[in-house]
């Protein structure tokens, strides 16, 4: 076995656990997975590590019912993120099974992308999450292009109208889910639409949280 | 622009025809066509939107931008290079030792041919390449300098400048990686070669056994790659591996000044792992080679002193800073091995026995003391638990270059 990040080969370990039980797949070595920190508290609304009650964001209530986070957008996190997403390298997203759980509610959909930068990327990283939770996709929203969000700041997000649009009917529990919540305007402004067109809630997935 | 390079459409400059240049698929039978990679673990497949498969790409060169089986290279047109006469401005004069290696640099350039230099650490190889440059730009050749080390890139740029003035270099490094302009040197780490195909006359490549080029393929490849078909490469080392031997070569055992190498003293330190000996005053500045980044961190703290490794940001400020003198004592880990030239340090190795310390990096860190005529000693310290066979090797091969240069 070869770590998928850095390529070092993996000794796995025998143990009781895996002797009697076929062993859970290890996709990364020790140290790569020691890079990354699991949030194992937050804000219950939008799992912000930094506060363990209702964090002042979402006291003001919001168009996303809830949102849950697995891990830190730490130093290392940013490295692989660059790596996964902008620099494309989609076969990184599967080292991120451990780290997710088994089984969410939910009717899946994908935060889009606009066509350009879907064209430009190769593939919408939501999708890919959505395929390492063994669920099915759903292609419900659509984007119209904008600049990049990372290169914004807070306000500056909220102000923009939102990209996003329905492109087919919308009902039930929805399952939103996309990479990374910063601010969460980008979650939120895709809830809204879909609640705005039927759907019953709106609950976001996101691997990190910022 | 980018002459003799392929690249993919994303790098290519905007208002350019397609259609016009020589390309082909970034993957052609399982292997990258940019970095050669054809390990099954360094390829995976993505849907890809762009033509809606399941497509093949590469992840070994993944940090440079995607290489996809459906996307192509293309090849930027090479320009011709008019000869130039009398382009080397160095003066210095050659021991006869270095003369005999220079010589035979410049016939193996005439002839296209490929060879070793085995020149003992501190024996002036840069100079030895000038002679064969200068006939190579007489020649119209084009030519490429390349090594594993963005260090000795930094290190090489200013010399090769000096020593060839009227002649654009371009340096390529990690970070530092566009060429604007056709140059007739090139000055670049070997990752760097992996965007060029069949773009260099002479391809000379220093410290060929050092980290990581002996033991990536993808980058022998890319070197092999960089070459054209009729082109001549030298290979320079202080420390030749055994998969080199079998290559044409030229031994130079003296170093410039005719002194030999320092040789290691061996000292117990029973709890080096941990603890820190008692180093004596040195009144030259010291180097401290530590195994890993993070012991070195460890002695920095401990002794309050600057350190230098493959992650530090100011990496090259604190070189700088040592090389001005204004820092007396730096830790470091295998990254300033080899390449870097200090005049007059003392080298004391913290736990030689560790496994990153093998035959070829010792005699290399051995190397970096006497270097200059001034000074031509060096204090060289292994401490460590017990003796390896990387260690007794290491001071057995620096025993005996300098017993075949006392011979000669």
């Amino acid at each position: 076995m070869r770590c998928l990040y850095c390529f070092n080969a993996i000794q796995p370990v025998i143990g009781w656990s895996n002797v009697l039980l076929p062993a859970r797949e290890v996709k990364l070595c020790e140290d790569c997975r020691l890079g990354f920190l699991e949030i194992t508290e937050g804000c219950p609304g939008c799992c912000n590590p930094r506060y363990t009650s209702t964090c002042p964001d979402c006291q003001n209530g919001s168009s996303l019912e809830q949102n849950i986070s697995f891990l830190y957008y730490n130093d290392f996190a940013k490295d692989w993120v660059a790596r996964w997403k902008y620099r494309g390298d989609y076969a990184l997203v599967e080292s991120m099974s451990a780290y997710l759980p088994y089984f969410v509610r939910g009717k899946a959909v994908p935060v889009p992308l606009s066509e350009e930068r879907l064209l430009e990327r190769g593939f919408n990283q939501s999708e890919a999450i959505i395929r390492i939770l063994g669920k099915q996709s759903h292609d419900l929203l659509g984007r119209t292009h904008t600049d990049k969000q990372s290169k914004k700041s807070k306000y500056e997000r909220q102000q923009e109208p939102n990209p996003f649009y329905v492109k087919a009917p919308v009902k039930g529990d929805i399952l939103l889910v996309d990479d990374i919540y910063t601010t969460g305007s980008t979650m939120k402004k895709a809830a809204r639409v879909l609640k705005d067109n039927g759907a019953a809630s709106v609950k976001g997935l996101t691997l990190f949280r910022a | 622009m980018f002459s003799g390079q392929w690249l993919t459409e994303e790098e290519l400059p905007k208002n350019i025809d397609t259609s016009s240049l020589k390309q082909h698929p970034g993957i052609i039978k399982g292997r990258c066509q940019r970095c050669g990679n054809r390990k099954r673990y360094k390829l995976a497949r993505f849907p890809h939107a762009a033509c809606g498969k399941k497509c093949l790409y590469c992840r070994n060169c993944i940090q440079m931008g995607r290489i996809t089986e459906c996307q192509p290279l293309y090849q930027m047109p090479s320009s011709h290079q008019l000869p130039q006469r009398d382009t080397l401005a160095w003066r210095g004069t050659l021991t006869s030792h270095q003369q005999h290696a220079s010589d035979n640099i410049t016939e193996t350039i005439l002839q296209n041919d490929t060879l070793l230099v085995h020149a003992v650490c501190g024996a002036g190889k840069t100079e030895m390449i000038f002679s064969g440059i200068e006939q190579a730009l007489e020649d119209g050749k084009r030519v490429c300098i390349a090594t594993p080390r963005a260090d000795v890139v930094r290190e090489l740029h200013p010399r090769l400048e000096k020593a060839f003035p009227g002649i654009p270099v371009a340096c390529l490094y990690g970070g530092h990686s566009e060429q604007k302009t056709y140059t007739p040197i090139v000055l670049s780490t070997t990752h760097q070669l992996f965007r060029y195909k069949q773009a260099f006359d002479v391809l000379i490549i220093d410290e060929v056994d050092a980290f990581p080029y002996h033991n990536d393929p993808s980058l022998q490849w890319a070197t092999q790659k960089a070459a054209r078909k009729q082109s001549s490469i030298i290979y320079l080392t202080a420390t030749p591996r055994k998969q080199q031997k079998h290559l044409p070569k030229v031994f130079v055992p003296v170093r410039y000044h005719g002194h030999p190498l320092p040789v290691p003293a061996f000292h117990l330190a029973p709890r080096i792992k941990t603890k820190l000996p008692d180093f004596p005053p040195s009144k030259r500045q010291l180097l401290l080679f530590a195994p890993t980044i993070t012991r070195a961190t460890e002695i920095a703290e401990e002794l309050r002193i600057p350190v230098v490794h493959s992650e530090s940001p100011d990496r090259e400020e604190i070189i700088l800073g040592f090389r001005k003198k204004e820092i007396h004592t730096l830790v470091t880990t295998t990254i300033l091995e080899r390449g870097v030239t200090f005049p007059s340090v003392d080298v004391y190795v913290i736990d030689a026995g560790h496994e990153v310390f093998d035959e070829a990096a010792l005699v290399q860190i051995a190397g970096r003391a006497g270097r200059s005529a001034d000074d031509p000693f060096g204090d060289v310290r292994f401490y460590m638990e017990g003796k390896t066979d990387a260690i007794i090797e290491a001071r057995h091969s620096i025993n005996s270059m300098n017993k075949r240069g006392g011979e000669l």
